[in-house]
């Protein structure tokens, strides 16, 4: 029952608290009808022959306090802003002045709508272009491995194996390595890492991977960079880091990806 | 914000697990189970706070213009009036199957939770019947689950002289 009262108190305090600051307020206001009405101005997306709204729209400049901010809103919306050159001036001086000097004429939460409105409108982005790092991803990685293989093939000896793992165990992560490549007993497990970027765009490793890396016995783990890749021309080009320690001095590692989360 | 004072505050600190039945999942426009889940959240929260006329601060970020940058889901209000921000995670099956969560998103868990109340709303889908455990605050979250990398992110140092061979597949 106390509770309930409670409520019941705060809430009446809370809307006479309101209303007051709702009068105070009152004139801050008017000045958002203006700025709703320049805003309106500026966009000439919308032409209309229609003459009224314009003679509102003018009486809304010179008779600010007059207008109320929705029937403002409407018209202005209406007024063509290409026929009315006198306007469209004094609506350039008013924003002009009133952007400069936000903090002095216009509340803040009006600043902050002339700053959306006067922003330009945004282009909208290609999959490629907002993402640039995963399009094409897999065909890219694909490539690069391609690429690798292609290399090695046409530099190894007679006596030299090559085997590119990932495409015969199927799936690519098991193994934590791409191809291995044998030369004179030496045992190299090769990851690649293909980009469309440049050498010093970010890499991503999976934990099977360093993994493998930190714990490959006595063959040499090596991280064949593939960079500028070019998938119409198959073409790219290769920074090759063979062995632990050309691994820990030429690449960082900047921060974990992502995580898997298990209930414990 | 006076309205939201006078909501109880609840000092049940562990995971809460739901049980709903029946549901026509196949009601849901869902691109995927992960939007699904989220729908279905939206739904739950808009309903939970609804008893106190707040349903209408319910918001589905993640459907939002560049949603991902927020770093969870969902925008909701906690027992106690606070911001609550909610990630969902949603897997068909048992509902101990591991879920991934993002760099972005587990950065926005620790910055989130000085501004608000973290959540993460565990959904696991199975026939009609969905089964919901929520689990709110960043300790709660640190303690009942284990998280381990899946990925790094490595680059080259910007400093090193490295000498490149060109490579064409077509020679």
């Amino acid at each position: 029952m106390d509770l309930t009262f409670l409520i019941y108190i705060v809430i009446t305090i809370s809307i006479v608290a309101y209303s007051i600051y709702e009068e105070k307020l009152h004139s801050k206001r008017q000045i958002k009808s203006i700025e709703d009405f320049l805003s309106s101005i500026l966009d000439t997306s919308i032409p209309s022959i229609n003459t009224e709204p314009i003679e509102e729209a003018q009486t809304t400049l010179t008779n600010k306090n007059s207008i109320s901010i929705d029937n403002d809103t409407n018209k202005a919306e209406q007024v063509d802003p290409i026929n009315n050159s006198n306007i469209k001036k004094e609506v350039d001086d008013n924003l002009i002045n009133k952007v400069r000097t936000p903090t002095n004429i216009i509340p803040k939460e009006t600043a902050s709508e002339i700053e959306t409105l006067i922003e330009f409108p945004q282009k909208k982005l290609t999959q490629e272009e907002s993402n640039p790092s995963d399009y094409n991803r897999k065909e890219i990685g694909e490539l690069g491995e391609a690429l690798v293989y292609n290399f090695l093939e046409k530099m190894k000896d007679d006596s030299d194996e090559l085997f590119h793992e990932s495409k015969i165990n199927g799936n690519h992560n098991a193994a934590g390595y791409d191809i291995k490549f044998i030369s004179k007993n030496i045992e190299y497990l090769i990851e690649v890492k293909a980009t469309k970027g440049p050498l010093y765009g970010r890499i991503i490793l999976t934990s099977n991977e360093v993994s493998k890396m930190q714990n490959c016995g006595t063959s040499i783990y090596c991280i064949y960079r593939v960079y500028d890749v070019d998938l119409e021309m198959n073409t790219g080009k290769l920074a090759c880091f063979i062995g632990s320690k050309q691994i820990n001095e030429f690449l960082i590692r900047e921060c974990v990806n992502n995580r898997k989360f298990a209930f414990n | 914000m006076l309205l939201l004072g006078c909501l109880q505050t609840s000092d049940d600190k562990e995971p809460i697990e739901i049980i709903l039945n029946k549901l026509n999942l196949e009601s849901k426009s869902a691109e995927n189970d992960g939007l699904l889940g989220e729908h279905l959240i939206m739904e739950y929260e808009k309903d939970r706070i609804s008893k106190f006329g707040l349903s209408t601060l319910v918001k589905h970020r993640s459907q939002e213009k560049n949603g991902d940058r927020y770093g969870y889901d969902i925008e909701s209000r906690s027992e106690g009036g606070h911001n609550l921000f909610i990630e969902v995670k949603t897997t068909r099956g048992n509902i101990k199957t591991p879920f991934i969560i993002t760099r972005n998103e587990f950065n926005k868990m620790k910055e989130l939770s000085k501004i608000g109340e973290y959540a993460i709303y565990r959904i696991s889908l199975y026939e009609s019947q969905y089964r919901i455990i929520k689990i709110i605050g960043i300790e709660n979250i640190e303690a009942k689950f284990d998280f381990s990398p899946i990925d790094y992110i490595y680059k080259v140092s910007t400093f090193s002289d490295i000498k490149s061979i060109d490579l064409n597949l077509n020679t």
